[in-house]
């Protein structure tokens, strides 16, 4: 199979003749999941660098929920990076083993260490996430509450880049399980359309996420806070 | 003894020698109804090996709701012609891929959950690990129907057929994935034979 995951070939069987081989989908196919993952560290960074800023003026229990979701949000920081060059590792799949169930084996354990790595992050971004709404909540928290809503929005949108991840990575494992049944790779061409518009997704997602983390952030220079 | 008064009820003495060997026989009393309480409380492993047993079975539909693959495209073959067979041929194909992808994940999930009972090494370890070696083969067999579903897919794109003798070449591809399909199967239905029997011995 020739994919973009530049990955193994049909499975020979005796009568079967020798695997076709399909055209190969090439640089046009390439996974864009990296600028993606990249994308989510930037939003995320650009919020922890609130963090060193905090510590301003009154509304105490506002900006004390703040700040905890902001250390939240730091600690989601090493896991993106984490992610992110997990991501880029699929693009290598293939690269490293000549064996088609090396790369099976290898692919997988991608899989699980990326879902990993989601299911940790879905942890840490869903308690940023609630505490920035329940300062979104706080009527006394002034200028925190906007803050809050505008943090609370690029949280809910990385959130939703991380559900796309996953959906990537369930393609992925789908499509590495049929590569020993797949007669050629032309025939696995529908994982690897998925999986080029879910990299896309992944990396709008990111885009929009970092967006919002900026604005966020520049509300939070502007008010001092 | 003093904080509950229960030896005043049962014989109200001051004899202390006496109230002590009531004591004594109460504790062996409790301790033998402690004892038989756990004997009736379900060994280590038991609901979890039941928990594993059932959702194995949702397995076994999710498979032979893919299976019904086969039948379901022999009816449109019979009974559609040109575009209308083609679109109904890749919805059905679309319909069963999104199966697959679901049953998938939850063969895997499901493997993990017996791996771990039968690394716990209980009394269902051995139970668990062939449930696992179940799953094994039913996601062989998943992926063999997956694999004929990728044909089915290459021989609609090419429809209309511009020969007829182009039709045997891919009605071969699809036997070969039905002969393994029916090979596996028949393991599957062995080795679901045993570990019932396996079953039927832990009680």
């Amino acid at each position: 199979m020739a994919t973009s995951t530049g990955m193994g070939r049909g499975r020979s069987r005796e009568g079967a003749g020798p695997p076709r081989v399909g055209p190969p989908v090439g640089s046009s196919a390439r996974f864009r999941a990296a600028p993606a993952a990249i994308a989510a560290v930037a939003a995320i960074a650009l919020m922890a660098l609130a963090l060193s800023g905090c510590g301003g003026s009154g509304k105490g229990p506002a900006r004390d929920t703040v700040n905890q979701a902001l250390a939240e949000l730091e600690r989601a920081r090493p896991l993106l990076e984490d992610l992110r060059e997990l991501n880029a590792k699929i693009n290598d799949l293939g690269k490293r083993f000549t064996s088609t169930q090396d790369t099976i084996s290898e692919g997988m354990s991608l899989v699980d260490l990326i879902n990993g790595d989601i299911s940790e992050l879905e942890v840490v971004l869903g308690t940023a996430r609630e505490l920035f709404g329940r300062v979104a909540e706080m009527r006394e928290a002034g200028d925190y509450r906007e803050y809050a809503e505008l943090a609370g929005q690029a949280v809910e949108k990385q959130a939703a880049a991380l559900q796309t991840n996953r959906e990537l990575v369930r393609t992925l494992a789908e499509l590495l399980s049929l590569v020993e049944v797949a007669e050629s790779g032309d025939q696995l061409q529908y994982y690897v359309d998925e999986l080029e518009r879910l990299a896309g997704e992944l990396e709008r997602r990111n885009v929009e996420a970092a967006r919002l983390a900026g604005e966020a952030d520049s509300f939070y220079s502007e008010k001092k806070l | 003894m003093r904080a509950t008064g229960i030896f005043r009820n049962v014989r109200p003495s001051g004899c202390i020698a006496r109230r002590l060997a009531y004591a004594s026989a109460l504790l062996l009393a409790a301790a033998a109804l402690f004892a038989a309480w756990g004997c009736g409380a379900a060994p280590e492993g038991k609901e979890q090996a039941e928990e594993l047993r059932s959702s194995y079975r949702e397995i076994r539909a999710g498979v032979a709701e893919l299976e019904g693959f086969f039948p379901e495209m022999e009816d449109l073959l019979g009974s559609r012609r040109d575009e209308e067979l083609r679109t109904a041929m890749q919805a059905l194909v679309d319909s069963k891929r999104a199966s697959y992808g679901v049953l998938l994940r939850e063969l895997d999930g499901l493997r993990r959950r017996c791996s771990e009972l039968e690394s716990a090494g209980g009394r269902y370890s051995a139970y668990a690990g062939s449930l696992r070696e179940l799953l094994e083969l039913n996601r062989e067999e998943a992926q063999e129907l997956a694999g004929a579903l990728l044909v089915v897919e290459d021989l609609n794109r090419q429809l209309p057929l511009p020969q007829a003798s182009d039709v045997p070449p891919f009605t071969q591809r699809i036997d070969d994935h039905a002969e393994r399909i029916e090979e596996l199967r028949n393991s599957i239905l062995e080795g679901e034979e045993r570990a019932e029997q396996a079953w039927r011995e832990l009680g």
